[in-house]
């Protein structure tokens, strides 16, 4: 738990890069999910996608997987349990903060 | 400077940007696009191009350090995405795409990730600048036993070490720009 709060909070870019590998995917399908998941909000440069799987193959949120292709020059991420965790408690950060962004908002009749 | 050597399909230029002309550089090497020659090769002080059809292209300059073992992961990442790979320069890749309408013509899309190529950059340029440092005191100290040094090799190295704190003021700037945009 430690280890995920000190995660915490992601980036919006990471947060979508991270659920969008919840399944198997190669470095382009991620740019594509995210594109789709944000409605065509968040295009990802290749550079900062580069940097962001980097980022969180170190900090042991994803894992590259062998290919079952061999002939396959991309490599396939997934999400770990640890990925996984985080997730979940960034999605009770956000609700949080969503929730009592909207409670005082009403309180004030805005 | 500029000299061209030119033949009907290659040319050679040769020609100075300095680490915070990125935007400069990136402008020149679209204007020669647009005149038909295509940017296929980059060394020290010069340029090489290809001859070809004009195109409007974009060109964007990564800076980092990559393994020879993940070189093809990062550059199969910018194919994928519609970028072409053309050449590396010491820290530096060179890319580009077709300027198109609608589609992402940066390779940095987010603040943090913007950050961290300027930061490396810096740590760079910091190193590449200590040892200038040190050589300059000795020859102004005429430590030791080191023998006189006449007053041109002082100045170059002078010229030299301005320079790098030129760019690493300039880069700087960058990063407490970069900084400041994501506090806002």
């Amino acid at each position: 738990m430690n280890r995920i709060k000190k995660l915490s909070p992601l980036t919006e870019t990471t947060f979508y890069i991270l659920i969008s590998l919840l399944g198997p995917l190669h470095g382009y399908g991620v740019m594509q999910k995210v594109i789709k998941l944000s409605n065509d909000r968040i295009h990802l440069g290749p550079g900062t996608l580069y940097g962001a799987l980097r980022n969180l193959v170190e900090a042991g949120l994803i894992i590259p997987i062998e290919s079952k292709d061999s002939g396959s020059r991309r490599k396939i991420y997934i999400i770990t349990e640890l990925g996984k965790g985080l997730i979940k408690y960034e999605i009770k950060r956000l609700e949080e903060m969503a929730e009592n962004g909207r409670t005082l908002l009403s309180k004030k009749g805005v | 400077m500029n000299r061209v050597t030119e033949n009907m399909e290659y040319k050679i230029v040769v020609k100075i940007f300095v680490v915070w002309q990125e935007k400069k550089e990136g402008q020149w090497l679209r204007k020669m696009s647009n005149d038909g020659w295509h940017l296929y090769r980059v060394g020290f002080l010069h340029y090489r191009f290809k001859k070809g059809k004009p195109k409007d292209m974009i060109y964007r300059f990564d800076f980092k350090y990559i393994r020879s073992k993940e070189l093809n992961d990062y550059i199969t990442l910018f194919e994928d995405t519609g970028w072409e790979y053309i050449s590396r320069f010491g820290g530096w890749y060179y890319f580009r795409t077709e300027a198109k309408e609608g589609y992402n013509t940066e390779i940095y899309t987010d603040n943090a990730s913007k950050l961290k190529k300027y930061k490396t950059l810096l740590v760079f340029l910091i190193v590449l600048t200590i040892p200038q440092i040190y050589y300059l005191t000795i020859m102004l100290t005429r430590f030791k036993n080191v023998p006189p040094y006449s007053l041109p090799v002082i100045l170059l190295y002078t010229l030299i070490l301005s320079l790098l704190i030129y760019a690493i003021i300039r880069i700087s700037l960058i990063i407490r720009r970069i900084k400041q945009d994501i506090r806002e």
